[in-house]
C-alpha cells in the first residue's frame, strides 16, 4: 500500500487519500456544471459534491473556517457565504461553542427536478461522453486493482458493495455507490485515478440515483458491482476490465433512456 | 404500431428530415453565392480578395444565423491556400449562441502552434473539392473547430483564381435530436438517423448514440432514404433496428 494511501480507522476509507491536506481531493472536484458561477457558489459546489460521494461522510466535522478558506483557495468572507448556503439547504449543521464546529448531516437528495433539469440540459452526447469517460476509469480502476489489491483492500471494497446493497435511501445509494467506484481506484493504487473518479462520480452517481415514485431498481447495479469484485479477487485483470466497463456502458444507457424520455415528453408537448 | 403505420411514420419523418436540410443547404447557397459575388468583384476592380474584402460577408452570415432554424449552429466559409493574398489559411465561421446573437469562431491557424486547425486536411474541406458536389460530412467530432459532434454541409466553390474554398454550414446535433423525437413521438420501436459513414446522428435509443457506428452484426429491420434533390449530397437514411 502506498504512503498516504491507507484506509486507517476512517469513517469513508477515502479522506487520508492524501494525509497533508485531507481536503486536496475537495479542492479539485470542478466540475463543468459550474463553469461562471461565483467563487462562493463554486465552493459551495464542491463541499455539495464532496458530501454527495461521500468524501466527507455524515457526522464528520468540517475544517475550521481558516483552514476551510485555505485548503480551498477562498477568502474567509467567501468560505463563510458557501458555509451558510450549504447550513440553509441542510447539507451542514453548525454547533457553538466547545466541540462546535460544522458538522455534515446530508439529509438532502437532489430532487428528481433538478436531475430532471441537469438531464435536459445536457446533450445525449455529453452524457454519452461523461458515460465513456466514467466507464473507462472504472475500467483502469478494476483493471490494475485487480492486479494490485491486497487482502484487506479487497475486504475494503466487499464492505463498501455491501453498503450499497444495504443502502436505503437514495442519498445512501448515491455515496455507496460513489465509494465503491472510487475504492476500485484506491485498490488500484492509483492516486490519479482515485481523484479523476472523484470528479465524475460528483457529476455522475446524482444523475443516477435519483428519488423515483416507482423505486430505485439498484438489482443490476449490485450485481455488477459484485462480478467486479469476483475478478478482482481472482486477480483476473482483463474481466475486472471488462465487467467494469459493462456496468459503466449500462449505467450510461439508463441516463440517456432518461433524458430521450424527458426529450420526448418535450417534444409531444411543443407539437 | 403495425407494419403500414411504421411505414408512414418513417416516411413521414424521412421527408421531414429531408426538407428541413435542403433548408440548410440552401441558406449555405446564399453564403456561397456571396463569397462568389466578393471575390468576382474583387477581380473586376483589379483589387485583391483579402480578409477585409471577405469580412463583407458577415452581415448575411449573421442575418442567416438569425433565421427561426435551431438546426443551423454555424456557418461560414474556409478559403483554399490560394484564395486570399493576405494570408494561406482563414476561416469566416460564425457560430450562434442564442436566437439573436452569434460570434466569429477563433481558429488556431499557425501550423506551428499546438492545437493547429490544419483544416485544409479535413474530410469536410478535402471532400467537396474532390468530388465537386455538396456533401454533407460526418458525424464527425469538431476538434480544434467548434469542439462538439456536428454534420456539416458543405458546397466547393472555385474561384476565378483557380483555387477552390469551401463554404459549409454545421448542423446542431441536440436541434436533430428534437426534430427526430418531435416527428417520431415514440422512443418504440430503436430508429436511428445514419449518415454515409454508417455513424449514427441521432436516435431515439440509449443503444444506438450519436457518434457511434453500427456495429456489423446490427439487425436492420428496415431502411428508409432521407429524400434529397441531390441524393448524392445527402446519404442519409433511416434505419428501424433489432429491439433485442
Amino acid at each position: 500500500m502506498l504512503p498516504g494511501l491507507s484506509y486507517s480507522e476512517s469513517v469513508t476509507g477515502l479522506e487520508h487519500l492524501d494525509t497533508r491536506a485531507p481536503f486536496a481531493l475537495v479542492a479539485l472536484l470542478r466540475t463543468s456544471e459550474f463553469d461562471g458561477a461565483s467563487r462562493p457558489d463554486q465552493v459551495m459546489h464542491q463541499l455539495e459534491t464532496a458530501i454527495a460521494v461521500g468524501l466527507i461522510g455524515v457526522g464528520e466535522r468540517l475544517p475550521p473556517e481558516r483552514e476551510l478558506a485555505a485548503q480551498l483557495g477562498v477568502t474567509m468572507l467567501q468560505i463563510r457565504h458557501a458555509l451558510a448556503t450549504l447550513r440553509d439547504r441542510g447539507l451542514i449543521e453548525t454547533r457553538r461553542g466547545r466541540g462546535g464546529g460544522s458538522i455534515v448531516c446530508d439529509t438532502s437528495a437532489v430532487s428528481r427536478e433538478e436531475v430532471e433539469r441537469r438531464l435536459r440540459e445536457r446533450s445525449t452526447e455529453e452524457l454519452r461522453d461523461l458515460g465513456d469517460l466514467s466507464g473507462s476509469l472504472a475500467g483502469a480502476a478494476a483493471r490494475f486493482a485487480a492486479a494490485r489489491a491486497d487482502g484487506p483492500e479487497i475486504d475494503r471494497l466487499e464492505l463498501l458493495a455491501s453498503q450499497f446493497r444495504e443502502a436505503e435511501s437514495v442519498q445512501d445509494l448515491r455515496r455507496a455507490d460513489s465509494r465503491f467506484h472510487i475504492g476500485l481506484a484506491i485498490a488500484a493504487q492509483s492516486r490519479r485515478l482515485a481523484t479523476a473518479t472523484v470528479q465524475i462520480q460528483g457529476e455522475l452517481a446524482p444523475l443516477l440515483w435519483a428519488p423515483s415514485d416507482v423505486g430505485v431498481d439498484t438489482t443490476d447495479a449490485a450485481t455488477a458491482h459484485a462480478a467486479i469484485l469476483e475478478a478482482i479477487t481472482d486477480g483476473d485483470e482483463f474481466r475486472a476490465q471488462e465487467t467494469a466497463i459493462a456496468h459503466g456502458a449500462h449505467e450510461t444507457e439508463l441516463l440517456i433512456e432518461a433524458r430521450l424520455e424527458l426529450m420526448m415528453n418535450r417534444a409531444l408537448d411543443g407539437r | 404500431m403495425n407494419d403500414e403505420e411504421l411505414n408512414a411514420l418513417l416516411e413521414t419523418t424521412a421527408a421531414a428530415i429531408g426538407k428541413r436540410i435542403d433548408g440548410l443547404f440552401q441558406f449555405v447557397a446564399e453564403v456561397r453565392a456571396r463569397v462568389d459575388d466578393v471575390a468576382a468583384r474583387a477581380a473586376e476592380h483589379r483589387k485583391p480578395l483579402d480578409r477585409t474584402a471577405l469580412a463583407t460577408i458577415r452581415p448575411l452570415v449573421q442575418n442567416i444565423l438569425q433565421r427561426d432554424e435551431p438546426l443551423l449552429e454555424g456557418i461560414g466559409v474556409a478559403v483554399g491556400r490560394e484564395a486570399l493574398v493576405d494570408t494561406p489559411r482563414w476561416l469566416e465561421w460564425w457560430r450562434r449562441d442564442t436566437a439573436d446573437s452569434s460570434h466569429f469562431v477563433r481558429h488556431i491557424l499557425n501550423p506551428d502552434a499546438v492545437g493547429f486547425y490544419d483544416y485544409q486536411s479535413r474530410e469536410w474541406f478535402v471532400h467537396p473539392i474532390e468530388q465537386q458536389r455538396p456533401l454533407a460530412i460526418g458525424p464527425y467530432v469538431d476538434a480544434g473547430g467548434i469542439e462538439v459532434c456536428t454534420v456539416t454541409l458543405t458546397m466547393p466553390l472555385p474561384l476565378a483564381t483557380g483555387d477552390v474554398s469551401v463554404v459549409g454550414g454545421d448542423l446542431s446535433i441536440p436541434a436533430m435530436e428534437h426534430l427526430l423525437l418531435e416527428s417520431l413521438g415514440t422512443l418504440r420501436p430503436p430508429i436511428a438517423l445514419v449518415a454515409a459513414n454508417d455513424r449514427v446522428i441521432v436516435s431515439n435509443s440509449a443503444r444506438y448514440v450519436t457518434g457511434s457506428r453500427l456495429r456489423p452484426n446490427t439487425t436492420v429491420v428496415r431502411t428508409v432514404p432521407v429524400p434529397s434533390p441531390d441524393p448524392e449530397r445527402l446519404r442519409w437514411r433511416l434505419l428501424v433496428l433489432d429491439n433485442s
